[in-house]
């Protein structure tokens, strides 16, 4: 029994980075903008929040900085594509090797005052019951988000006008509603929150910053959102499989059976391309704009 | 929309000189925000890059992987495919070229033979990885963007997979993490002792024939109208659908090439065989304004900062990450500048008017 509840908070642990970086992805997405850049905007956020978080010895400090560092990240990109109109994709790629190469030669400017001491970087939520949920206060904002995005995407009058602006950028400019605005808004909460994704890695589970440390973890986000057909729901569900995924890798892998953990590595892409090609078809849920400039 | 038609112009659009000096400027800055003198790193850069014969050989073998990835990503968004699975073919190219050289062909092959059959797999193996890609998109309209950066993720970790262990492609020998070693036939060793292989003279034909295929014939002319305009290419005959996964297989096949290549000239397949090149390659692309005979120059400026940047944290204590700043804000800089890629101009006139083609 303690197996199984270990086993589900490892999946819960692991599953929040990356459902905290897809809630904001799956609302940006929505508005009819494709954050590829959202890996480096993770790690904008797991460097901000670290060095914040050792530097006072304050985790919330630290998580506060996080999302700052994500949505100026994210203001980037929506700059790009919103002012200047550059393709989305490639302005994305550009972004995760902006921010790859600020934060790691940062870190390395940082690496010798780190090294020599930190403060404690724990940001625990109080416990209610043994293991299960014995997780970090950021994990239950994860989780406690995606009726909140729920609520907003599908219930609220603002989410009806961000789905419009996803769906046809056109007709909702011309019903009144600012499609650059609304987009860039859309932008900068994604990059809060893919930022707090990224400082859940180095202020919860690790205490540590490396200059890979977010490992392909917003490109996992990106699958989620894919998965989910972007819809809250969905999108947390795909977080949560994935979760287990990994979970299940490691329990392996601690446990000794002759399972090769790269196959279930493999398995939340593989996954998401199946799903794309089999499953989804032609209704993948992708609002009509995707991607597109306007 | 003023400046889109640069791009449809057949004339370089190498970026070069302001490229160069925008690259040194941005550098002296980040130089001394890291504390360091701008005139001793900038030293060892070009003591590192190009200083000796040792450095040139490994600046001319990181060329020719970023050339061969760079006319892939140039290709492809040419034709308005946003093919950025560069990465993970290249790794699918390295993967099937060691596997043919280790454990198909006998020891004692000739070179004759062993060189050109791993390159020919690396290519097969690149481009049957980049039409998975191609097949859904046109099959299941799948965004090659999202199917090209899963694949991205499963052939990194299936090249971590296979050189983990030996009854795939581990060298029994050896720690975890490489492959057993090729046979002599197989391997392009480094001329006297240096990095500098064979195989970097294949980036000249390359450049070459890629620029006389897009720019001087029929097939050309099709993959350029297919990115300019998918509507009107398909009205004036063009058999779009086609095209593009031909354009799918070619760019799988070219960044393919590159990693059979580069495994060949390591010897061996490794976990760290030119890591991030493929994505960097985006950043070649781009400076070449996406023109195959630009791309040469262009690789190898960024391949002179690649091995620079190592010897410059060696001596002068800059972080060597700085070179993906430095590639990010080249990308971003040239987009601001008015760099307009094909398929971007499609997708919109395609949006205002017909409501969207994929």
């Amino acid at each position: 029994m303690d197996d199984v509840l270990l086993f589900l908070a490892a999946t819960l642990r692991i599953g929040s980075p990356v459902l905290l970086a897809a809630m904001g992805e799956a609302v940006l997405e929505r508005s009819g903008v494709l954050n590829i850049g959202i890996e480096g905007v993770m790690l904008a956020g797991a460097f901000a929040g670290f060095v914040t978080a050792w530097s006072t010895g304050s985790p919330l400090l630290g998580a506060g900085a996080s999302m700052l560092a994500g949505a100026l990240v994210a203001a980037v990109l929506a700059f790009m594509v919103l002012r200047v109109k550059a393709d989305q994709i490639v302005s994305g790629m550009a972004l995760n090797l902006v921010a790859m190469g600020l934060t790691g030669s940062a870190y390395r400017a940082l690496e010798n005052h780190v090294r020599a001491g930190g403060g404690s970087t724990d940001l625990r939520a109080p416990t209610f019951a043994p293991i299960l949920f014995e997780q970090t206060a950021l994990t239950w904002f994860a989780f406690l988000s995606v009726p909140a995005i729920w609520f907003y995407l599908e219930r609220s009058e603002r989410g009806l006008e961000l789905r419009a602006v996803g769906e046809h950028p056109g007709a909702a400019q011309a019903s009144g509603v600012d499609v650059a605005a609304c987009r860039f808004k859309a932008a900068l909460a994604a990059g809060a929150f893919a930022g707090l994704g990224g400082a859940f890695l180095t202020i919860s589970q690790t205490a540590s910053f490396s200059s890979h440390c977010t490992n392909g973890r917003g490109f996992v986000a990106l699958a989620a959102v894919v998965l989910g057909r972007y819809s809250a729901w969905g999108t947390a569900a795909a977080c949560v499989f994935f979760g287990a995924a990994f979970a299940a890798r490691d329990r392996f892998q601690a446990s000794g059976l002759n399972v090769h953990p790269e196959i279930l590595e493999m398995l939340p892409y593989l996954l998401t391309l199946f799903a794309l090609v089999f499953a989804l078809r032609r209704r993948t849920g992708a609002p009509a704009a995707l991607g597109k400039p306007f | 929309m003023a400046n889109g038609n640069a791009q449809a112009k057949s004339s370089a659009t190498f970026h070069g000189p302001i490229l160069v000096l925008g690259l040194v400027l941005l550098l002296a800055v980040i130089v001394k925000l890291c504390g360091a003198d701008p005139r001793q790193a900038f030293e060892a850069l070009l003591r590192g890059s190009a200083g000796s014969s040792v450095a040139w050989g490994q600046t001319l073998a990181s060329m020719a992987v970023l050339c061969f990835s760079g006319l892939a990503i140039a290709v492809s968004f040419r034709a308005g495919i946003f093919n950025i699975g560069a990465e993970g073919q290249f790794v699918a190219g390295a993967i099937a070229a060691a596997a043919l050289g280790t454990r198909v062909l006998p020891e004692g092959v000739p070179a004759a033979l062993g060189l050109p059959l791993l390159l020919l797999a690396g290519a097969a193996a690149g481009a049957g990885w980049s039409m998975l890609a191609g097949a859904m998109k046109r099959w299941r309209g799948v965004s090659e963007v999202i199917s090209t950066l899963m694949l991205n993720l499963v052939a990194l970790i299936l090249l971590r997979y296979v050189v983990s262990y030996p009854f795939l492609l581990r060298d029994p020998a050896t720690i975890e993490g490489k492959g057993a070693p090729l046979p002599d036939g197989a391997a392009l060793a480094g001329w006297g002792g240096t990095g500098f292989h064979a195989g970097v003279f294949l980036t000249l034909p390359a450049v070459a024939l890629l620029w006389l295929l897009v720019f001087r014939t029929r097939a050309g002319l099709s993959l350029r109208a297919a990115g300019l305009n998918p509507t009107a290419a398909h009205a004036c005959g063009i058999p779009v659908e086609r095209v593009r996964m031909l354009v799918f297989a070619l760019s799988g096949a070219l960044a393919g090439l590159g990693g059979a290549m580069a495994m060949m000239a390591a010897g061996r397949l490794t976990k760290q065989l030119y890591p991030d090149y493929g994505y960097m390659a985006i950043a070649v692309a781009l400076a070449a304004g996406l023109h195959p005979l630009a791309v040469l120059p262009s690789a190898l400026l960024f391949a002179l900062l690649e091995t620079g940047s190592k010897a410059m944290e060696r001596s002068a204590n800059v972080p060597s990450e700085v070179i993906f700043l430095i590639e990010g804000l080249v990308i971003l800089a040239l987009l601001s500048r008015g760099i307009r890629l094909p398929g971007t101009r499609v997708a919109a006139s395609a949006a205002a008017d017909a409501g969207g083609e994929a």
